[in-house]
């Protein structure tokens, strides 16, 4: 049977996930400082962001987000490996992402992509310290804007 | 470290959720029953239904979703908030719905929307007293399909 500290890990693993979607999705950016360690390493490049520590990050993206009126970050297929006071996870991420479109109105492009996650046990509790975008697929990506494509 | 009582809550939550988009994907709209509370009050309006008390919602529900042959509720993202015989949940679901046309045939369109939600513990377990819809994106939608834009 597995341990009650091994299920009460890979709960708050999966509730600290589930909470970085609901930051980005609510705009609640604050919500970060609670989830990454304040040296984390981030890297949005695979859907055409930055890559750098956690403080250049969460300049970058409330401007780089709020652009798009309405987005989620819908994940599953959470797969944590613990190892005592560290843990790494992959998680599979399906991004539908409203984009304004030059002459008016909008669409909705889907992208999907992996996180895969580097964990730290603190003494507040679970934090990332590394985050990296791996690519799935990209569908319905309106011509003005550029992500890079999907390795094959 | 949680404790088995709040881990269990969270899993009971969770399954209540998830019996939910099976009740409805499954029109089995009896077993939503065992997932509100009588007198739950439920917000459907961010995505064109109504809102109400749970036996007003329930009428509705049957010849409100009779007019799509297919759609899934896909729900994830779940963050629960405990407070003893209380919680509160905020859920996101991916929600193809296959829309009939006018001129025949049917277009699949894709919705998202989130589910904040209050729950009760009873007697015979974790309860949903409220659920409030919150519209995030549309595709696909037919011309002739109203929603409100989110």
């Amino acid at each position: 049977m597995t341990q009650l500290r091994t299920l009460s890990d890979r709960s708050e693993i999966r509730a600290l996930i589930v909470r970085y979607s609901n930051a980005l999705d609510a705009r609640r950016f604050e919500w970060l400082d609670e989830i990454f360690t304040h040296d984390a390493w981030i890297d949005y490049r695979a859907t055409g962001g930055i890559a750098a520590r956690y403080p250049a990050v969460r300049n970058w993206l409330p401007p780089a987000v709020t652009v798009f009126p309405h987005m989620c970050h819908l994940i599953g297929n959470i797969s944590i490996t613990l190892a005592g006071d560290s843990a790494s996870a992959r998680t599979l991420c399906l991004n539908p992402v409203e984009v304004p479109l030059p002459p008016g109105g909008s669409q909705i492009m889907f992208l999907g992509m992996w996180y895969r996650d580097a964990l730290l046990r603190t003494a507040h509790g679970w934090r990332m310290k590394e985050r990296v975008q791996e690519s799935c697929f990209q569908h319905n990506v309106p011509a003005n804007l550029r992500v890079p494509a999907t390795p094959a | 470290m949680l404790s088995l009582q709040e881990l269990s809550d969270r899993a009971e939550i969770e399954q209540l959720i998830v019996r939910y988009s099976n009740s409805i994907d499954q029109r089995h709209w009896d077993g939503l029953d065992e997932v509100f509370t009588p007198d739950a009050y439920i917000d459907y309006r961010a995505l064109g239904g109504i809102d109400g008390r749970y036996p007003q919602v329930k009428a509705w529900l049957g010849p409100a979703l009779g007019n799509f042959p297919h759609y899934c509720h896909m729900v994830g993202n779940i963050e629960i908030t405990l407070n003893g015989d209380r919680a509160s949940a905020r859920t996101l679901c991916i929600n193809p719905m296959d829309t009939p046309l006018p001129g025949g045939g049917s277009q699949v369109m894709f919705l998202g929307l989130w589910y904040n939600d209050q729950f009760v513990r009873t007697p015979r377990g974790w309860r949903m007293s409220e659920r409030i819809e919150e519209g995030c994106f549309q595709h696909n939608v037919p011309a002739h399909m109203a929603i409100p834009a989110a």
